[in-house]
């Protein structure tokens, strides 16, 4: 416990840094000036030594404090011009700033969403962010544009499997990334078997990836966080934007409820393979499609008052006539209060409500059948954010969840399910604090202390030393209840103008896990919250990296280094049975490690721009009772990742862009021999995870051509070709006999996808 | 899941392609390999097949085991029976030897001087209450079949007895040949109710089905449903079916309870 007492220290010392000349607040909004949109993370600094600058916050507040004087205030931020303007300082002084596209880069493909060097200068470390228009440029799947497929170029993610939005942190596994759609938990982030995720990129405004490094106003997963921001829309003027694609079409609706003060935002996908399945007589009536609905709604009470509300719907239906059905789907709500108390203090409550589902349903004349599996959230969370000087900030928060998760189980016809829930309730405070020590010297430190009580509902279990149910017992308080202290640091060294050194550690756990024995989320897949005999799963990772930019911040590059330490991870045991009540009789528990080093280099301007992204990692699990108890390859353990993506453009209206992706194949579990039972051929295993697919490799082309556009109306078409080169990428291994000689058997591999050209075509008026 | 292969392969349809590969595969010692099924009131009670794996590359049947010594016992009488190899690698118990319901069974092999040993329980006797078609569902609109097969879904519908929890391994065979898939079902969801088991057969052909209800143990019943995982091959991280046998040998020894019932399928009107 001598670590999280230092930070302490450490925090209660820089207290008394806030003792200062007088000084008095200049604060704001930073704006778009075109949409009204808030811009997240712009610099605003005035000229001069010693430079004094800060950011804008995710609703686009900044506060600066300045000694009274003359100034030339500067607010920059990548893709907007400049604004520069005297002012002159007297008292607290409130100023909004709107910025508008810079006309250069206009057509300019940006690949960052940041001020010029944020990416060095800021202290946290493994921290990404995407920006929307670059996602718009590259090319996708059946030409569907997707933030979460684009994000898997960059280091450190990798995709869970051929066109997956399920992805992999550090290797970390698919249930340790908390996706956050405006601080509301997306539980399962993918559409039609993870084939497209489930955010329309028209609909988002920013995407920003902590892996696993996130400060202390994050918490509950092990590997990531991806902090998605929903557009507020225009509040200027109306706007309908929308595509008709391959296989789904958009619609997009924005403006203003009060001109400048309030918008509104209306969002829509559809898929439409059903449309065509019914024209085929086999089809008709069945039904296979998806969609999206996001709608946000933003009203400025007063100068001080702002309040939000944004929701999320989508669902995937997959049905046969009325008799057999899948279906799944997510539902997010946030309402959210922002007041400004006074310059320096920034309130923001919000009520979150999260719900996820799924369903397998078989309905005859003779049997109504079927399987549930879902989590429903409520979610209170409210941060205070301290602007305390110009080289401080605090932020200090409290979120309180309540899960509700129905395990995956059968509900036959008159089941009562509801003794089968299980509820949990999750709870953080915690205390983040940013400093500026000197010109040099950054430091962002914070402390989360966080609490999980395992609340009644459905049966514990009490199991033996061989985890064999003993006893069971439904309690009225906490079933079990567990506390952890979660200290973050992150320093940032500056060596010259151009360079940075940091560090950090970060201490992460995670009370809600998902056990799945497939290769896609199927609802047999488990949610499974810490019990008595469910361990929170506990992750430290330390990382080093250096920073450097080059050439005015053309180019950046960097190389990062982790270690991650885990702890309590859970598997099926071998032979388990996933249907079991008494799940945590089915369980195995392990340790994880991982590590590796990213590289990126990354060109920010210019006609061409892009990046080469490479991952050397390792990933690996010990669980006694798997592999004899030695260390394996996790399933996600790649070796190599390499992405690198290119953007260019030919003229002004017309744009290309390329991204080659290399990765080992995942790690597998092959048979080494065979017997009969019966009439089958048996596989006989030696090793989990012993062998690995081939490698992936492919490459995607696209080119988007906007057509000529008329006064307020314009288009553009946008071409993607998927895996140009036509390379076989194994889905899956499958072992059969052979056809000519029942004797001898064969690997057989299934590749998916092989040159998927598409076109669609995108309007804006 | 077939559901989830019915979208990939609708989805990929014009781009999917599968091919045959080459992969390096380790080689293995050979592993015993134990089926033995032991049926009560009938004779002979006990029947067992002892085999061994192969090498995957290898392109022979796995060969039979002969010479093994074979040792049944009712643990609860103490009866002791020594099985006799009737045809290579094929065990068979005497005509003396009948297993009853409750009582407590042990099986004995020694083969190449390596000694296994298995224990059952025999459950008790669940009769099949009756067998019905399901009749909504028409040619080409069963769940995770292509639209213009011909499939049968019937019905093994049956009193669960509520003391314990109970498992059952259905069966179907037509026209007297058995039908590949295995159905396996538990009444933890019902336990104590008429339980109404789905059974697929996969194409309509005019004749007779027999159904044959097996009350089996929960070893057995795991045992078969890592089987059935496994040669499915839907696992991501696949693994060897737990077998109920000590000392190293792959398989299963079931104690199970039988009961079959026939039913005439006929060609349904076409509307």
């Amino acid at each position: 416990m001598r670590r999280p007492i230092l930070l302490l220290i450490l925090l209660i010392i820089s207290c008394f840094q806030l003792v200062q000349a007088q000084t008095f607040t200049l604060s704001g909004y930073v704006k778009d000036a075109e949409t009204g949109e808030a811009l997240i993370g712009a610099a605003v600094a005035v000229e001069g030594t010693p430079a004094r600058g800060t950011a804008t916050n995710v609703y686009g507040y900044y506060a600066l404090a300045l000694p009274p004087g003359e100034y030339v205030l500067l607010v920059s931020y990548l893709g907007y011009e400049q604004s520069s303007q005297k002012i002159s300082i007297t008292g607290a002084q409130k100023l909004n700033i709107s910025l508008q596209l810079s006309s250069t880069t206009l057509k300019e493909v940006l690949v960052t969403d940041e001020a010029e060097d944020t990416r060095l200068r800021q202290s946290q470390m493994g921290v990404e962010k995407m920006n929307i228009a670059t996602v718009n440029k590259l090319p996708v799947i059946f030409g569907e544009r997707d933030v979460l497929k684009s994000m898997q170029l960059l280091p450190g993610v990798s995709a869970g499997g051929e066109g997956q939005s399920g992805f992999s942190v550090r290797g970390g596994n698919l249930d340790q990334n908390l996706i956050l759609l405006d601080d509301a938990p997306v539980y399962n982030a993918s559409h039609l078997l993870g084939f497209f995720s489930t955010f329309n990129s028209d609909a988002i405004k920013d995407l920003t990836l902590h892996k696993g490094t996130a400060p202390a106003n994050y918490g509950g997963r092990l590997s990531s966080v991806v902090d998605l921001r929903m557009k507020e829309g225009n509040n200027q003027d109306y706007n309908v934007s929308g595509g008709l694609g391959l296989i789904a079409s958009r619609l997009n609706v924005e403006g203003p409820l009060q001109k400048g003060r309030s918008s509104f935002l209306l969002s829509g996908r559809r898929t439409y393979a059903d449309v065509f399945l019914r024209l085929n007589d086999d089809f008709a009536g069945n039904s296979l499609y998806f969609y999206d609905f996001n709608a946000k709604l933003n009203y400025r009470l007063s100068e001080k008052d702002h309040l939000f509300l944004s929701g999320y719907f989508g669902r995937d239906v997959f049905g046969f006539e009325d008799q057999f059905g899948i279906n799944w789907g997510n539902a997010t709500g946030t309402l959210r209060y922002n007041r400004l108390i006074n310059d320096k203090l920034f309130l923001s409550s919000s009520f979150i409500l999260s719900n996820y589902d799924y369903n397998i349903s078989l309905t005859t004349s003779n049997l109504d059948f079927n399987i549930g599996s879902g989590i429903k959230d409520w979610n209170v969370k409210q941060e205070l954010q301290y602007f305390a000087s110009n080289s401080q900030q605090w932020k200090i928060g409290y979120n309180i969840i309540h899960h509700t998760v129905t395990p995956g189980i059968v509900n036959a016809e008159d089941r009562d399910i509801s003794n089968l829930l299980k509820k949990g309730l999750e709870s953080a405070v915690y205390v983040s604090h940013d400093w500026q020590v000197s010109e040099l010297f950054k430091l962002t430190s914070g402390l989360r202390l966080s609490h999980f009580g395992a609340l009644g509902g459905s049966d514990y279990y009490t199991l033996d030393a061989n985890r064999a149910v003993i006893d069971t017992f439904n309690p009225n308080g906490f079933a079990a209840s567990y506390a952890f202290l979660e200290p973050r640091i992150a320093a940032q060294y500056s060596v010259g103008a151009n360079t940075s050194l940091k560090a950090a550690y970060t201490r992460n756990t995670q009370h809600i896990h998902l056990v799945s024995n497939a290769v896609t989320t199927t609802p047999t897949d488990r949610w499974l919250m810490t019990t008595n005999n469910i361990a929170p799963e506990i992750g430290d990772q330390f990382s080093v990296g250096y920073f450097r930019n080059f050439k005015e911040n053309t180019y950046e590059f960097s190389v990062e280094a982790y270690y991650k330490a885990m702890q309590n991870q859970l598997d099926y045991k071998d032979g388990a049975d996933d249907q079991a009540s008494a799940i945590e009789a089915e369980l195995l528990f392990g340790r994880g490690r991982a590590y590796g080093l990213e590289w990126l280099v990354r060109k920010n301007k210019g006609r061409l721009t892009g990046w080469l992204s490479y991952t050397l990692s390792r990933t690996e699990r010990q669980i006694d009772g798997i592999n004899q108890g030695n260390w394996y390859a996790a399933r996600q353990d790649r070796t190599h990742d390499i992405s690198i993506v290119g953007l260019y453009e030919v003229a002004p209206r017309f744009n290309i862009s390329a991204a080659w992706v290399f990765q080992t194949g995942n790690a597998v579990t092959f048979p080494a021999g065979k017997y009969n039972i019966g009439e089958q051929v048996v596989w006989l295993y030696t090793e989990r995870n012993g062998y690995r697919m081939p490698d992936y490799h492919r490459l995607d082309l696209g080119a988007t051509y906007e057509l000529k556009p008329k006064r307020k109306y314009s288009s553009e078409l946008a071409f993607s070709l998927y895996n140009a080169y036509g390379r076989e990428n194994p889905f899956l291994i499958n072992f059969e006999q052979s056809e000519t000689n029942p004797n001898q058997t064969v690997a057989v591999q299934t590749a998916l996808f092989r040159w998927v050209p598409s076109i669609s075509w995108n309007f804006k008026f | 899941m077939r559901q989830s292969l019915f979208i990939l392969l609708l989805l990929s349809s014009l781009t999917a392609c599968e091919k045959v590969i080459d992969i390096d595969l380790n080689s293995t010692d050979p592993r015993l390999v134990v089926e033995a099924d032991l049926q009560a009131d009938q004779t002979p009670a006990l029947s067992v097949k002892l085999s061994q794996t192969v090498n995957f590359s290898d392109t022979i049947a796995p060969p039979l085991q002969t010479g093994a010594l074979v040792v049944l016992i009712d643990e609860t009488t103490g009866q002791r029976d020594t099985a006799i190899e009737v045809n290579p690698g094929n065990y068979r118990s005497g005509p003396d030897f009948i297993a009853r319901t409750g009582n407590r069974y042990a099986l004995e092999i020694t083969h190449n001087d390596k000694f296994y040993r298995a224990t059952a329980v025999m459950p008790t006797r669940i009769g099949l209450d009756s067998i019905i078609i399901e009749p909504t569902f028409g040619p080409g609109g069963l769940p995770g079949q292509f639209p213009g097969q011909r499939n049968v879904l019937l019905y093994a519908i049956y009193q669960d007895p509520a003391q314990q929890r109970n498992f059952y391994q259905i069966q179907a065979f037509q026209n007297d040949t058995l039908t590949p898939n295995l159905f396996l079902y538990n009444d933890e969801v019902n336990s104590g109710t008429f339980q109404i088991s789905p059974v697929f057969v996969q194409t309509w052909v005019n004749g007779v089905i027999d159904i044959e209800l097996q009350h089996i143990d929960e070893a057995v019943y795991r045992y078969l449903t890592n089987l059935n995982t496994n040669i499915g091959q839907s696992s991501a991280s696949p693994a060897n079916p737990i077998s109920n046998i000590s000392g190293g040998a792959l398989g299963y020894f079931k104690a199970y309870q039988s009961f079959r019932q026939r039913i005439q399928l006929q060609e349904p009107p076409t509307p």
